[in-house]
């Protein structure tokens, strides 16, 4: 008989039972992965012990690599030393052993299992072959073991083994802590895995092959297993920088848009926050021209010119863009808030978000336009940029989209759902939406692919974006290439709000959906800004002043507690020293914005008392310190007092700095200076950022060129202020009325999340008369109190009282207001365009 | 090894405090805590194993068996060699750490009682097992069981033991396990003499083997708990009442408002009433209903703190009266609501409320001052307070991170986990403990402004990064960290032209504990709601 056949049948018979007994193991893993046993269930957690199963098989699978004692050829007094078999049939045999008895029966369980659960022909295959690389890497190493070290020698080595590969990976991954971008073993990939198995099977055959031929020491063995085995280790946990980024799934497309690609750089919006932190923007706008289709820019490096000079830095080496923090990783991309993702669902739905942090808010948020290394170039002078950007390009879509019922199921590429029940409350949380989900999916981990689950009502034009609990009650079959899990989710207020009442919404009506993003691929795109100086862009993180307001704490007796303090107060005489009067205007100041007695009218005259020492005696402090922000409303005191006190003589000086102290323009007009003030005009007309103050200047002069740069201003007028002054003149309605539809149709309908553009462009857009904002806004605030607290975060529109007053000096608590605005409709009301407010119709 | 057992006790000990004291510490990357843990086993366990088996009774060949010495003696020598070289380095450096707590001798003795029985645990375990074996083989045998054994316990004990024991069954378990292992512990060493001195192989493995099943069988079974304390009553409960209806203004005792037509007449000069629960109270019904009112809403933020406005308010008294006062308390509390908003969270209207029976739940705290100091101490300098035997705070000194100014700190609770530490359990809102809170108060001498801060301290339900869980065996060692991030004040630094420095010298910082003083309850009868939800006044029509 051929000698390897003769092998390995003697090794099968010694492992015999052991084989039966793994395959046992096999089968009943096959088993409770396809759920034939102990099936997963609705509400109902997996026994504990079912999570240690795969480590079982596994050690029962390398329990088989103990071949026969006696054939060993670790020790030379072994008995395959003196049989007339050569060292290639002894080793034919033993690979043949590994791969028949162990790894054979471990991919063809995984073939099995994934064929079973309905996976196409081509998943299976590439499940078996994942599944043969990591079994096959994971127990070969086993195989020249025996032929290198004697029984009694190998628990001492595996125990050496394991401690030294413990404080490398130890040691490595403090290193790192501190100098790479990554922990390497928290990034480890399954590949690395494989890779660095395999690599450490290799240098242990060939150390065993040397060793049969040298008969090498117990120490020298050990020192060279350790190094193998230290090699092995940091090649898996590096391997990571050898695998490619994130694999583009449709080139095509992406070579077709990016030609197209609109990008819209308005510097109004960028900020200079120092050299070291960059050269950003806010709200930078890109057209795809492909519905469901964004872009995700990311700075690869930036040119500066100046007199001739040039600094440059790139950013897009490989590392950053493999390791971007989690907030900018592919998969986060489907969170992306944006008319994309509004235009998904029929127009009019309204999302709802209880996010914590405005994940959904987030569109594109801030981009960095240039950054910088040393030496700097000066803020001061004019300088030039050009960048290039890495354009990632990802596609969203609606996946899965199911009914909500027990037994809803549904499948699209490498996801498949299952609803197993739905709890359409509990007694704990009445309104809440329970549904238990057995989800299928294809790996453990996707790099491209970012996935959310969304709660759709079409009926009621409402789409949940996030869950408010999830459990996860079990999971099988992981690294098999089709995963099982078992979990229950959970959405608040759903079929009633806060207070109680009913919501209207029906479960059978309902839509649970599986929003996905894909990354398409990449393309190139550079901008060349014009001249411009980095110190006249404001900071994000600037030195402004805030006045701490007490919401709680005075309540009730805002003006009572004011005057108290004010009186243990010495006011400022002419001969005061500048000390003393800065701590009499901070004494002043903190005092009327911690009690609140800012907002409180019947405070305000003890405030204007407070204040006319200073406005007569101090008025060139007083004038220095209008630079910064003052408590309260700008039309109340102390705001307003400095206009009493302002001489002509301090005209010019006032004037001059304006533009450093953008503030003081509201003094320079309330004084009546508008029209000197011109002089400022050219400066400010070509200043790509207005800082905030300007604009009422812009406003006083009211001629073509103020109003051209009072357009480019309205995506960013907060308060309405310019837009409302441009809608004063009627040639100029038309524009501004286009303006805000343009805004509004920009807009992605998103509440209870930090979203403030958003607010104020729904906002403009209902009080320019948009039935549809408008119908945004009652519907939000409808919700208002199932939102939170500490949210703000509903529509609004100017409303009036069908006596024509304005309907907000109506004080009416929040308990109140969200059941008011939930009985209204549009038609309810009628559009004052003269006022542009609506007037509600009944009382 | 005794020696390596010695260092890695002393690493792991060291290593324990540097992670929790330490933010983002660089050895935190390694994830060492468990592995410390798995390494300490085993090394005890080896320590035992190379002891007993240089003289294994089993094993006929042994040269102990011909020497002129009593197996008694030799076993003696094994206990005293278990006790000198596993348990003393072991109590030392435990003793060493729970330093600074204020710990009592019963809570000294159940620690190293703890330690000991642990220690004994293992090496009895250790020792019988290489008493039983006779071989090396059978004794590698043994020990890869033990090593997957106890690895597969670390894991489970990984995967459970992030929450600290607090609730009655939870106690309960613990004082199972407890009872069960000292009868383990009795078993084994008697398994390990029969191995030895008698040298009974089989009825040692017998002694062993059902010890293992009783002692888990008794963990399981065993129902006292003489961990838990009830919750405290208030004790000055007879003087407690309330008043209904509007303040009369001739009343010069009309007690501290919840509402203003809700008062509470009674309560010592610091201390302060939350509102548990306030709701009506329904027949054959649940109480306290969906909708009930509370001071002490969950915390969805993840922190375990919840002081509000009035234990502010409660400090007022303690400066002088115009002081200006600003607060950072728990950010759910925006403010007691109306009780037109109470109403209406329990869907009710007025005319249904007031013809029903209410209970109101408050519970008591009394706002007590820790200490005193220049606020230059917190900022420059470690600080730990005590606040009773074995709960301390800890203050980091401030530290630039994050783009501000933040000081780390934590509540440390340190003792013996089969004694009950407190003289109470703390009262429970909302399915949560409302356990020891404080204010830290920034006093600004010269300016007369005060911060008061309520320390925000992480909830230990959540596994949140600053919580640390590093009890043991039969000891709470509980780490419920905070951060306190602070700016200067930049109208200070504008208006004032103060620098840095001198904003921080000119400030001193005390430290205020809310410490419970009891749960007490009151019924508001039908007669008494309609005080309570007087109807509101009508405006008159101006002609």
């Amino acid at each position: 008989m051929n000698l390897v056949l003769h092998h390995f049948r003697k090794e099968f018979a010694y492992l015999l039972l052991r084989w039966f007994g793994f395959l046992a193991l096999l089968a009943f893993e096959l088993a409770v992965n396809l759920e034939w046993l102990l099936p997963m269930r609705a509400g109902v957690p997996q026994a504990a012990w079912l999570s240690y199963l795969p480590v079982t098989v596994m050690l029962a699978g390398l329990s088989l690599l103990l071949s026969c004692p006696e054939d060993r050829p670790g020790s030379d007094r072994s008995f395959i030393s003196t049989r007339p078999m050569s060292q290639r049939d002894y080793w034919f045999a033993r690979v043949m052993t590994w791969l028949l008895l162990i790894v054979l029966p471990v991919v063809l369980q995984n073939g099995l299992y994934l064929a079973l659960s309905g996976r196409p022909f081509a998943d299976v295959l590439r499940g078996m072959a994942e599944r043969f690389s990591f079994a096959a890497a994971f127990s070969a190493w086993l195989l020249p073991m025996f032929a290198l070290w004697q029984r009694r020698e190998l628990w001492k080595t595996l125990l050496i083994l394991a401690l030294t590969l413990f404080l490398a990976s130890k040691l490595l991954d403090v290193i790192a802590a501190e100098n790479l971008p990554f922990i390497p073993s928290y990034d480890q990939t399954w590949p690395g895995i494989v890779v660095g198995w395999l690599l450490f099977a290799f240098l242990s055959a060939v150390l065993a092959w040397r060793h049969l031929r040298r008969a090498w020491t117990f120490r020298v063995r050990l020192l060279m297993t350790v190094l193998a085995a230290v090699v092995s280790l940091y090649t898996a946990r590096f391997w990571v920088w050898m695998t490619p980024g994130i694999r583009a799934q449709n080139d095509a497309l992406v070579h077709e848009l990016a030609p197209k690609l609109k990008v819209e750089i308005d510097l109004g919006d960028a900020r200079f926050d120092g050299f070291e932190n960059g050269f950003r923007i806010e709200g930078t706008e890109i057209h795809t021209g492909h519905a469901g289709v964004h872009v995700d820019m990311i700075l690869a490096n930036s040119e500066v010119e100046q007199s001739g000079r040039r600094f440059t830095k790139a950013t897009d080496d490989p590392v950053r863009q493999r390791f971007r923090s989690s907030f900018y990783t592919p998969q986060k991309q489907v969170y992306r808030g944006d008319a994309n993702l509004r235009d998904l669902f029929p127009p009019g739905t309204l999302f709802v978000s209880s996010s914590r942090f405005p994940l959904w808010s987030q569109d594109g948020s801030t981009h960095d336009l240039a950054t910088f290394a040393e030496p700097y170039p000066s803020a001061e002078e004019p300088l030039s940029i050009q960048s290039r950007f890495a354009m990632d390009w990802y596609q969203r879509e609606l996946a899965l989209d199911l009914p909500v019922m027990a037994g809803a199921h549904g499948e699209c590429d490498d996801v498949r759902w299952q609803i197993l029940e739905v709890k359409p409350a509990d007694a704990l949380h009445l309104g809440a939406l329970t549904i238990s989900l057995k989800m299928e999916t294809r790996g453990d981990y996707d790099a491209e692919n970012g996935y959310a689950m969304l709660l759709h009502a079409p009926d009621q034009r409402l789409v949940w974006l996030d869950r408010s609990s999830m459990s996860a009650l079990g999971e099988r079959s992981s690294h098999t290439g089709w995963i099982r899990r078992v979990m229950d989710i959970k959405w608040n207020y759903i079929f009633n709000h806060a207070d109680g009442a009913s919501t209207g919404v029906q479960a059978e009506k309902m839509r649970f959906i599986l929003l996905r993003s894909r990354f398409l691929g990449r393309s190139n795109w550079s901008w060349q800004s014009p001249s411009l100086r980095l110190a006249d862009f404001p900071s994000n993180w600037g030195d402004q002043v805030r006045w701490n307001e007490e919401r709680v704490l005075y309540r009730g007796r805002e003006a009572k507690f004011f005057q108290e303090r004010i009186a243990t107060l010495k006011a400022p005489t002419a001969q005061s020293a500048e000390k003393e009067v800065r701590r009499y205007v901070y004494d002043l100041f903190s005092a009327a914005s911690v009690s609140r007695a800012v907002y409180t009218p019947s405070a305000h005259p003890s405030i204007v008392q407070a204040f006319e020492p200073l406005g007569r005696d101090h008025l060139p402090l007083m004038l220095e310190l209008r630079s910064h922000t003052w408590p309260g409303w700008s039309n109340r005191p102390p705001n307003n007092q400095l206009a009493g006190f302002v001489t002509d003589e301090q005209r010019d000086s006032l004037i001059d700095r304006v533009m450093k102290h953008p503030r003081l323009a509201d003094l320079v007009i309330s004084k009546g200076w508008a029209e000197q003030a011109k002089r400022l005009k050219p400066e400010i007309l070509t200043r790509d950022h207005l800082p905030s103050g300007l604009e009422e200047l812009l406003m006083a002069w009211n001629d073509d060129d103020s109003n051209e740069r009072l357009f480019r201003e309205l995506k960013r007028d907060l308060n309405g202020y310019a837009g409302g002054h441009l809608d004063k003149k009627p040639e100029l309605r038309p524009r501004v009325e286009a303006a805000i539809k343009a805004k509004f149709e920009k807009v992605f309908p998103l509440i209870g999340t930090q979203n403030n553009d958003q607010v104020i462009a729904v906002r403009h857009a209902a009080d320019f008369g948009s039935s549809e904002a408008f119908e945004l806004c009652l519907r939000s605030m409808g919700m208002g109190g199932d939102l939170g607290e500490q949210s703000h975060t509903h529509f609004f529109a100017d409303l009036l009282n069908p006596d024509g007053t304005e309907f907000w000096k109506r004080r009416m608590p929040d308990h109140e207001k969200w059941p008011f605005f939930r009985r209204l409709k549009v038609s309810d009301f009628v559009y004052v365009p003269e006022k542009r407010a609506w007037r509600l119709l009944k009382p | 090894m005794a020696l390596l057992w010695l260092l890695l006790l002393a690493f792991r000990q060291w290593h324990q405090v540097h992670v929790t004291t330490t933010w983002n510490s660089t050895l935190m990357h390694a994830d060492l805590e468990v592995w410390l843990d798995v390494g300490l086993a085993l090394l005890g366990a080896g320590l035992m194993w190379r002891c007993v088996s240089a003289e294994s009774p089993s094993n006929t060949d042994t040269f102990s068996l011909t020497r002129p010495m009593g197996q008694k003696a030799l076993w003696c020598g094994k206990l005293l060699f278990l006790f000198t070289a596993l348990l003393l380095p072991a109590l030392i450096v435990m003793g060493v750490y729970w330093r600074g707590f204020g710990l009592g001798v019963a809570q000294i003795l159940t620690l190293s009682g703890a330690v000991i029985m642990a220690g004994t645990l293992l090496g009895a375990g250790a020792a019988t097992l290489t008493a039983l074996a006779s071989s090396a083989r059978q004794m590698i045998a043994l020990a890869v069981l033990a090593v997957i054994g106890t690895g597969v316990w670390l894991a489970m004990l990984e995967n459970w033991g992030v929450v600290v024991k607090t609730s009655p069954e939870e106690c309960r378990a613990l004082c199972g396990s407890f009872v069960a292992a000292l009868f383990a512990l009795v078993g084994l060493l008697a398994a390990w003499w029969l191995a030895t001195v008698p040298r009974r192989r089989l009825t040692s493995a017998g002694v062993m083997l059902t010890t293992v099943v009783l002692a888990s069988f008794i963990a399981q079974a065993w129902k006292i708990d003489w961990i838990t304390r009830p919750t405290l009553d208030y004790a000055n409960a007879p003087k407690l009442g309330v008043k209904v209806g509007a303040a009369d203004p001739a009343d010069k005792a009309p007690g501290r408002g919840l509402w203003p037509t809700l008062r509470l007449t009674g309560l010592g000069k610091d201390e302060v009433a939350s509102i548990i629960e306030f709701a009506p109270v329904v027949k054959n019904s649940p109480w306290p209903p969906q909708g009930s009112f509370s001071d002490l809403p969950a915390n969805q933020n993840g922190f375990g703190h919840w002081l509000h406005t009035d234990h502010t308010r409660a400090l007022f008294k303690h400066y002088p009266p115009t002081t200006l006062w600003r607060q950072q308390v728990n950010d759910s509390f925006v403010g007691r609501k109306t009780l037109p908003e109470v109403l209406q969270a329990l869907r009710l209207k007025r005319e249904e409320a007031i013809q029903q029976r209410w209970r109101l739940r408050l519970v008591v705290h009394e706002l007590k001052r820790i200490a005193t100091l220049p606020y230059r101490q917190f900022w420059s300098q470690p600080n730990s307070f005590l606040i009773r035997p074995g709960v301390r705070l800890e203050f980091n000194p401030y530290a630039w991170i994050r783009e501000a100014w933040e000081m780390h700190g934590r509540l440390h609770r340190l003792g013996s986990a089969v004694l009950p530490v407190d003289a109470h359990r703390s009262a429970i809102a909302r399915d949560r403990e409302l356990r020891d809170n404080f204010f830290l108060v920034l006093e600004d001498r010269e300016l007369r402004e005060n911060f008061a801060i309520s320390v925000p301290l992480v909830a230990r339900e959540r596994n949140y990064y600053i919580y640390r869980n590093q009890s043991q065996l039969w000891q709470t060692d509980e780490n419920q960290g905070f951060e306190v991030r602070t700016w200067q004040p930049s109208e200070q630094k504008v208006f004032l032209q103060r620098t840095l420095d001198e904003w921080i010298d000119q400030q001193d910082a005390s430290l205020w504990h809310a410490e419970e003083r009891g749960i007490i309850e009151f019924e508001l009868n039908a007669e008494q709601m309609a005080e309570v939800l007087a109807e509101p006044k009508k405006e008159e029509k101006k002609p």
